[in-house]
């Protein structure tokens, strides 16, 4: 009789095994300030952010996203997910926040051509975080192949949705009931 | 003593062909057992999962991916050796992969069917229109198709067409603001806006509540308007079927007289079992079908399994319009142009479909925006410009089937020791020939929207449409099965699949491949 091997880890549902690393990361990073080094559990796990350092990215995010309120835990499971597999992305984050207060920008209305826009660096870092608010995961999607490296940060919250919440629907959610879609939207003229 | 069989039929599969043929023959008094190499899961788990997946455009990702029962996207699943990167996104769970297909539900035109004869290219279908006709209208009835009788869906701007012996089971839902905008900009340039009949009910129809537009067809209907293989797997089991998941089908046992005899199926824990019927119908999709004939060694004496393997390979055009049309507003699709159906062009070139996408754009919109650098207040601002104004087309060409277009077992194999696929596709010159019409299309639909083109050179893009691999014909020496999907080889052995579809069209098939399956279950029945 033949007996299947074991499924590992890479064989395992996408989905679920994802969900796992994220909830894991995100319990290592919220615990860090209290464990000491030697007991953290992996070499590449993003672990080292501080409540300060979570408090910083915050308030960066509502700045580069013209937010000004945005969801504490999602901004870390944004800040867990870019900064696994890139141990510098706390320094990165500090040096993109002192080059904007240095610029002057408080308000995104200042970024175009401003120093910071400028700098292929700094431009890209603002590029990455604002695609993980507004998409709602971080990586690069692939088609066709079941793996890539992007990471699920959050559905219904994902900025893209916003501009456009009063006309369409975030997918799987209904908006007016059946044949509502024969109407212009009400906001037709001024679109 | 007569034979003892574990079941007058075994059907190898749970899709919607599968499933249809299963509860045919079950409400007929048949006893079925039917193998599903997936599990089940419910509907909310699924869509439960859409939502907490970081690939929304990866139609795959929300369904199981096992080791003993691959999606397609599996990088090990089907290897490539042809110059196309043949990828269709297959699922493997009780309902197959129904779960996300947007639910077109066309016919083919009788002049489809008869392409040989009327255009000198390709093949006939050994069958004519008429006698289809009947099951076609059956499958309408199954899957809760809504339709608009009143339209020529050739494409022409003639008659009703194809013809029908009974009005639609639904009738069609409300054209969106989209659409009519596009029908009316379009028409005056002569291009003639077709409605799609579709499997989302627009009243509430076999328990299914009337589809309000969750946008979300593919890759899975949160409420299950849109029907999907699953409806009549579980239809199945209340008249009787057994169903039997995590059973995956390896081998087609042969008998005396040419007759398979039993199949053999393994679990996931290793059990090796098998059983016996007087009937097998084959249902494993256009790719796992003519596999599973392969690794068993039947129904091969044309050397014609695998071969001939078409899709519907297409090309996109995205746009921005000059005014705002709002895609994502109802369902992801509705129909399109049909100008390119049908005509005496087909002697020179494929035929041409062109489907106006109307899914929530937000993702492709705001990614291209945040590409261009954007941020800042001019993001939002852009992106509701611009989401309000995209145009998404989608283009299908009709293929012809060429024997070096193949499916073959491939050296891998999964967790159960079963080979997995390996495909060589190349885009032959016909369709390449339908391209150069598509393109002067694209620079028309451009100019009619005052568009600026996004993105008009897409590549050949995969379709899903699986056809041609275990094609029909009149003659044993080159097709694998005749007009009653019978296999050639072996009197009781079907093939349920849209593999045996010898002549492409462009009109996505699984309606077509549900009538043939109802129409096996009819033709066993009468032999049992």
């Amino acid at each position: 009789m033949h007996v299947p091997p074991a499924p590992s880890p890479a064989d395992a549902p996408s989905s679920p095994s994802r969900r796992r690393l994220i909830v894991s990361a995100s319990l290592v990073a919220a615990g860090a300030a209290l464990l000491p080094w030697s007991r953290m559990a992996y070499a590449q796990s993003p672990a080292q952010a501080s409540p300060a350092e979570l408090a910083g990215f915050l308030a960066l995010s509502c700045l580069l996203t013209s937010r000004p309120h945005l969801d504490a835990a999602l901004s870390q499971r944004v800040f867990v997910a870019l900064a696994d597999g890139d141990r510098n992305f706390g320094f990165k984050v500090r040096s993109l926040a002192d080059a904007l207060g240095r610029a002057g920008i408080t308000d995104m209305k200042a970024f175009k051509d401003s120093a910071v826009d400028k700098d292929p660096d700094s431009k890209a870092l603002v590029v990455l975080i604002v695609s993980a608010w507004y998409h709602g995961y971080t990586g690069t999607p692939k088609s066709l192949t079941s793996v890539d490296d992007t990471r699920f940060i959050t559905y219904t919250e994902a900025l893209m949705f916003a501009p456009t919440r009063d006309v369409t629907v975030i997918p799987t959610y209904a908006r007016a009931g059946t044949d509502y879609w024969a109407h212009p939207p009400a906001s037709i003229a001024t679109d | 003593m007569n034979p003892q069989y574990d079941a007058d039929v075994i059907v190898i599969g749970s899709g919607a062909l599968g499933s249809n043929a299963a509860y045919e023959l079950a409400k007929l008094g048949r006893s079925v057992i039917m193998l599903e190499a997936g599990s089940r899961i419910p509907r909310w788990k699924i869509v439960e999962n859409f939502r907490t997946s970081s690939r929304k455009s990866n139609f795959n990702d929300p369904y199981p991916n096992e080791p003993w029962a691959h999606t397609s996207y599996d990088p090990d699943y089907i290897e490539n050796t042809g110059s196309f990167n043949f990828k269709p996104g297959m699922l493997k769970l009780v309902g197959g992969t129904t779960w996300h297909w947007a639910a077109a539900c066309w016919r083919y035109l009788p002049n489809d069917m008869k392409l040989k004869t009327l255009y000198g290219v390709g093949r006939d279908w050994p069958i004519e229109y008429s006698e289809l006709e009947p099951y076609y209208q059956r499958a309408e009835e199954a899957l809760g198709v809504s339709g608009n009788g009143d339209e020529d869906q050739s494409g022409q701007a003639g008659k009703p067409w194809p013809p029908r012996s009974r009005p639609y089971p639904l009738p069609p839902e409300a054209t969106t603001y989209m659409n009519q905008r596009l029908n009316e900009r379009l028409a005056k340039e002569g291009y003639h806006y077709i409605h799609e009949p579709n499997g989302r009910v627009t009243r509430p129809y076999d328990g299914r509540p009337a589809c309000c537009g969750n946008n979300n067809c593919m890759p899975v209907c949160p409420i299950g308007a849109m029907y999907s293989g699953d409806m009549h797997a579980t239809h199945a089991e209340k008249a009787g079927v057994k169903l039997l998941t995590e059973s995956t089908a390896y081998k087609l046992e042969k008998g005396a007289g040419g007759r398979i005899v039993a199949v053999h199926y393994k679990k996931p824990t290793g059990e090796d079992i098998r059983i016996t019927a007087r009937y097998f119908v084959v249902a494993a999709h256009g790719l796992e079908t003519p596999k599973l004939l392969l690794i068993s060694g039947v129904a091969n004496s044309s050397d014609q399994v695998g071969r001939n393997l078409m899709d519907h390979t297409g090309i996109g055009l995205t746009m921005i319009a000059d005014e705002p049309l709002w895609p994502g507003r109802g369902a992801v699709q509705q129909g399109g142009i049909f100008n390119w159906r049908d005509g005496d062009f087909r002697k020179q070139h494929s035929a041409v479909k062109h489907s106006m996408a109307n899914a929530v754009p937000n993702l492709a919109v705001t990614n291209r925006l945040l590409h261009k650098g954007v941020v800042g207040p001019e993001l939002d601002e852009r992106i509701r410009h611009d989401a309000a104004r995209w145009v998404d087309v989608g283009t299908v060409f009709e293929m012809l089937p060429e024997a070096g277009n193949r499916v073959t077992p491939s050296d891998k194999k999964d967790a159960l020791g079963i080979p997995m696929l390996r495909v060589n596709y190349d885009v032959g010159d016909y369709t390449k020939a339908g391209k150069v019409i598509a393109k002067q299309d694209y620079a028309k639909f451009a100019k009619i929207l005052n568009a600026e083109v996004i993105e008009d050179e897409t590549g050949w893009q995969n379709r899903d449409h699986i056809m041609g691999s275990v094609i029909m014909g009149s003659d044993a020496k080159d097709s694998v099965v005749n007009s009653e999907c019978r296999t050639f080889d072996h009197d009781n052995l079907f093939l349920a699949t849209t593999g045996v579809i010898p002549a492409s069209g462009v009109i996505n098939p699984t309606l077509t491949g549900v009538a043939l399956s109802i129409r096996i279950a009819d033709t066993i029945h009468r032999e049992l």
